[in-house]
């Protein structure tokens, strides 16, 4: 079943691409019925795993034997939880697309190509394949900012093709070494063999996968790509970039830095939580600079996924549910968010923050849920960006208390950056801008959003089963420290 | 009902939803669902109420919300929750059926029916929460919705503003509240309240005094407690309704309350700090009160000093006289708010200096007026003489110093009020005034209930309000506290003559002006300037947020953009030299891209076989 969560986008990419000489409704429809009918299959598999069918891993293939590549897919709750959230964001991103009328020859093809990628991201269980995948990923969206984005997209395309693929590359040297002492790509050859080896030769290969992680998610001072690459990509693609891409370094930091070097990463666990917590308040200043509404979001996302960071280095049962629960809770806010922007470009031509008041009496719609977006990320209790941070705060507390105290203090800074926002392009008198902004609002724009509106308000309301759920990877994971 | 007590947050909820979904089409925007609904409410309270009479105390099992224990949600209903329960459902209700005047014609009413129905369910959840992760989501809940009232009218700037400065504000209360959740879960790995109170004891007095005092950062910022308390006159900016909602009922009761409701983690040294914080705030308040020319920001400064009483009063041990005040002052202060609001509606103007012989005018207004001052300035018989009697009590055998404090905050507030009452409704009719009508039935009726309440909820004291309250506390707790409540002959005689001197002095000035209130201006300039400036708190903080926070930030962004990036151009920049001969080779980097990838791969593959490191 798994293996059909690949296969359906990548067919579903060639499908779309042929579709398009028929012009391009049909490209869309074939590519909109593909991440629905990926959509179905993911709940079908989350279907199979709460009933308690073993899917850890699900199916194995041998691939390239020479090399101890295997072809494994398996899914935890982990996987699963993001595995959804890749299939619901493609169907947000595909009604985001809807206008997209220009030059869009293989426009639907790389969307779908990419989510293919994604979805082998997080369900391989074996290095190599995790790094096919990984790169995979990478190529749709360098052609998608290059042949989509705004002004500056030849640069930022470049900037993050060479900027994400030189953390790769550290990634890969570290797969590469683990290789050869395992003899095999796979996660449970490697993770039986690792407990023999010494801890200098661990240490090393830590440090060369956490930058290539760390370059994704990314962390201060590996973000460089990041405000170029989410502003200038069009709206669709940095709904995936901020909503999926970012989850893949947090992903791959928890199930392999994490789960293959537990106690390697534990030496390191406070540095990383340092790291976190600049990169949470570096962030957050930069965001409170911002003019460009899209680039405020960009800055806000890095400092959010600091916080996944600090989850998984608290190194217990309640931080490492957060930093999941993050994973999934981010990818809804910040993909709601960026889908706004994008129809703030298209109403009201604008995303300078200046030039965007009385927002909401012009265009009820936008305005009122880019409030509502706006709470959720600054994290307002009762949506699911609350239930996150608080789990991770928590568990940071249990472990560097007085980090938790820092982390804490970011809190009124983010919820300063957004309210700052909101005084001035939500609310106020009608600026002269938005007095000749459209207040239309589209089934494609309005379904998307009520869906994430509603998602967002339920994982905030009653967080439990998608946290019992979370648990079972969680404790897992807490249990290689042997710890609680 | 007890055991339906999860009804009464609910009903409000339900009017949120229908009024959010549907209130286009409704009359009045949904008025008259959100009165239903919050009716509904107040009855189950009551009924609920009715058996805390027989039961004491009861706490549900709850539900599981996040996976473990810790946090699992129920209600707790004891004497302390019935008595909020009583203020918030009944005072929000006549404040609901008063909004249908109120109101009346403004094009955003469905929002406003919606918003406030939402927030007396969040107000309703906290009273009866019985964790304290659900406690803070309902307390921000509280936040959002004043947040969004205080921002009603969105289009006025400074409305805009206010409601951002009141979110932030108390958002720096809020996370010190969310970091003593953080201290008692690491502690005793539980967040329900009881569990909290049984463990309590045996835990070290440092870490209690740590957490009880971080909990107490939360109470200071929302219920507006010196430092924290800027953002709370500036919350005026919203309609006169909400005013009256956040000040008399609901959100900056919320504060005091968790103090209260928190009360057994309290160590003597954590309430030797808010005893403090509630003296300071208690004076200061007041002094603000008698200089300002508004007239919601005067009684918006009363409520700060009054809410310092109440911090006071738990301070000093005096809990029963502190919640006791708390009950009172939800009446007369909602009276006031409200019948401020009726004379805004009719004169369509908030400064004090616009009005005058208002009496004539409206008859009705000026004597619900009337009854909240006489009831605030704390002359006998009426409620709000008794509650400020015990409060000074208890304060007497605290300590000699904050005794003065309090005593001249008391005699402050006998002169502010009156103050007001002279200006806005004895002397001469100014020129605003010559239109004002009395305010139509819905308004006045609300007014005349609430009337009520302020002269005779003093009188519980004497139907045991004080031993019924104590239940709230563990035996020997409630023992202890008990000692030191009851009437003492000089304090009470003081007491009288403070509030009495205040008025004959104000009436002096503004009634038949012996003394000149210019010249007492001209006398005190630089008090005066100090007082009318706000004893420059608001230019501090302000320079706080945009010399140090914007200004980190503006460097912050100059180093991403210049330096971070530069460097990461300047190395680009390099690389594309180097590879100036690669390009040669190259048809163009990214078309060859995935062959790169693949051929890179399989070299390393190659080497990595040739090293032998494969099995």
């Amino acid at each position: 079943m798994l293996a059909y969560l690949i296969a359906i986008p990548f067919v579903g990419a060639f499908a779309s691409y042929f579709a398009e000489r028929y012009g391009i409704a049909k490209a869309r429809s074939v590519a909109f019925a593909t991440s629905l009918l990926t959509l179905l299959v993911s709940l079908a598999a989350l279907n199979s795993f709460l009933s308690g069918k073993e899917m850890f891993p699900a199916q194995a293939w041998e691939w390239i034997s020479d090399f101890g590549i295997t072809f494994t897919l398996g899914a935890d709750a982990m996987s699963l939880s993001l595995v959804l959230l890749t299939a619901l964001l493609f169907v947000v991103a595909i009604l985001a697309s809807w206008n997209i009328e220009a030059n869009t020859k293989r426009y639907y093809a790389l969307l779908l190509f990419m989510e293919a990628g994604l979805m082998g991201v997080f369900l391989a269980l074996d290095l190599f394949l995790f790094y096919v995948f990984w790169e995979i990923v990478l190529i749709p969206a360098f052609f998608l900012i290059n042949g989509w984005g705004g002004a500056k997209r030849s640069y930022a395309a470049m900037k993050i093709l060479i900027y994400t693929h030189l953390g790769s590359l550290f990634m890969f040297i570290g797969f590469i070494l683990l290789y050869l002492k395992a003899g095999s790509f796979s996660f449970f050859a490697i993770s039986d063999t690792l407990a023999s080896l010494d801890a200098g030769f661990k240490s090393f290969v830590f440090l060369l996968l956490f930058i290539g992680f760390a370059f994704k998610i990314p962390l201060v001072p590996f973000h460089s790509w990041l405000p170029d690459a989410y502003t200038e990509a069009p709206t669709p693609v940095s709904v995936l970039l901020a909503g999926l891409l970012s989850k893949m370094g947090a992903y791959g930091l928890l199930r392999i830095g994490v789960t293959l070097l537990p106690e390697t990463f534990q030496s390191y666990a406070y540095a990383i939580a340092v790291l976190a917590v600049v990169s949470v308040f570096y962030a957050a200043f930069a965001a409170l600079a911002q003019r460009d509404i899209k680039r405020l979001v960009a800055f806000s996302s890095v400092s959010h996924m600091g916080f996944i960071v600090l989850g998984i280095a608290s190194l217990n049962l309640i931080g490492i549910n957060g930093a999941i629960f993050q994973m999934v809770s981010h990818g809804l806010i910040v993909a709601l968010l960026f889908f706004l922007t994008g129809m703030l470009v298209e109403k009201a031509r604008s995303r300078e923050i200046p030039y965007l008041g009385g927002l909401i009496t012009k265009a009820p719609f936008l305005g009122w849920v880019l409030v509502f977006a706006s709470l959720a990320s600054l994290g307002l209790p009762g949506l699911s960006g609350f239930v996150a941070e608080l789990s991770i705060l928590l568990g940071l507390f249990k472990s560097f208390s007085s980090l938790a105290y820092l982390a804490v203090l970011s809190l009124p800074l983010t919820a300063g950056y957004y309210l700052w926002m909101l005084q001035r392009a939500a609310f106020g008198a009608t600026s002269e801008l938005i007095e000749s902004a459209r207040s239309d609002v589209a089934w494609h724009e309005a379904v998307p959003v009520l869906v994430l509106v509603i998602l967002i308000t339920l994982l905030g309301l009653y967080p439990a089963p998608l946290m019992n759920m979370i648990s079972t990877t969680s404790q897992a994971i807490v249990a290689l420290i042997g710890g609680i | 009902m007890i055991e339906q007590a999860w009804l009464i947050p609910l009903f409000p909820v339900i009017s949120f939803l229908i009024i959010l979904l549907f209130g286009k089409r409704m009359k009045e925007g949904g008025g008259y669902v959100a009165v239903a609904f919050v009716g509904l409410s107040m009855l189950v309270s009551l009924l609920t109420i009715r058996d805390v009479f027989s039961v004491g105390r009861y706490e549900s099992e709850g539900i599981s919300w996040l996976g473990s224990e810790a946090f699992r949600f129920g209600f707790l209903i004891d004497p302390l929750a019935a008595v909020m329960l009583f203020v918030v459902s009944f005072v929000g209700f006549l404040i609901v059926v008063y909004s249908l005047g109120y109101m009346h014609g403004d094009p955003g009413v469905q929002r406003y029916y919606a918003e406030i129905s939402l927030f007396i369910a969040s107000m309703l959840a906290l009273i009866i929460a019985n964790n304290l992760v659900f406690l803070f989501i309902s307390w921000e809940l509280v936040g959002l919705c004043s947040y969004l009232l205080i921002g009603f009218w969105y289009r006025k700037p400074s409305a805009a503003s206010a409601a951002k400065k009141a979110f932030l504000v108390t958002r720096v209360g809020d996370i010190m509240l969310l970091a003593g959740i953080l201290v008692l879960y690491a502690k005793f790995g539980t967040l329900n309240l009881s569990e909290l109170f049984e463990l309590a004891p045996s835990a070290a007095p440092a870490t209690l005094t740590l957490a009880s005092l971080l909990l107490f950062g939360g109470a200071v910022g929302k219920s507006a407690q010196f430092p924290l308390h800027v953002w709370l006159p500036d919350a005026m900016e919203g309609p006169t309704t909400v005013s009256a909602l956040i000040h008399a009922a609901t959100m900056v009761k919320a504060g005091v309350y968790l103090v209260a409701r928190a009360y057994p983690l309290f160590t003597p040294e954590s309430l030797f700090v808010v005893a403090w914080i509630g003296g300071i705030t208690a004076l200061m308040a007041a002094t603000m009160a008698v200089v300002m020319t508004d007239l919601k920001r005067v009684i918006a400064y009363s409520t700060v000093s009054h809410l310092g009483f109440m911090t006071l009063a738990l301070g000093v041990g005096g809990y029963a006289a502190g919640v006791f005040h708390l009950l009172n002052h939800s009446f007369f202060k909602a009276l006031l708010f409200l019948s401020a609001g009726a004379v805004i509606h009719a004169v369509h103007s908030q400064d004090i200096r616009d009005m005058g012989g208002l009496w004539k005018r409206m008859p009705i207004t000026g004597t619900a007026f009337f009854i909240g001052a006489w009831s605030l300035s704390g002359l006998p018989p009426w409620s709000g003489f008794w509650s400020k009697d015990d409060i000074l009590a208890a304060v007497y055998g605290y300590s000699t110093p904050l005794f003065i404090i309090a005593a001249f905050a008391a005699l402050l507030s006998a002169v502010y009020i009156s103050r007001l009452f002279f200006i806005v409704f004895t002397g001469k009719e100014s020129e605003a005034v010559k239109h004002a009508h009395e305010a139509p039935r819905v308004m006045t009726v609300p007014l005349m209930i609430l009337s009520l309440g302020a002269l005779f909820s003093g009188f519980v004291r004497f139907a045991g309000f004080e031993e019924f309250v104590l239940n709230t506390l563990p035996a020997e707790l409630a023992e202890h506290f008990a000692a030191h409540e009851g009437g003492h002959g000089f304090v009470m005689s003081l007491s009288i003559a403070l509030a009495a001197l205040g008025i004959v002095l104000t009436g002096i000035t503004y009634y038949k002006p012996v003394l000149s209130a210019e010249k007492i201006r001209t006398t005190f300039k630089p008090l005066h300037t100090l007082l009318i400036d706000r004893y420059y708190l608001d230019h501090i903080y302000l320079f706080f947020a945009t010399k140090v926070v914007k200004d980190t930030s503006t460097v912050i962004n100059a180093i991403d953009a210049y330096f971070i990036d530069g460097l990461v151009n300047g190395i680009g920049k390099a690389t594309a030299k180097a590879g100036e001969v690669m390009r040669r080779i190259q048809t163009g980097i990214t078309q060859d891209y995935a062959s790169w990838l693949l051929l890179g791969a399989s070299l390393l593959l190659i080497i990595a076989r040739l090293t032998g490191g494969a099995a």
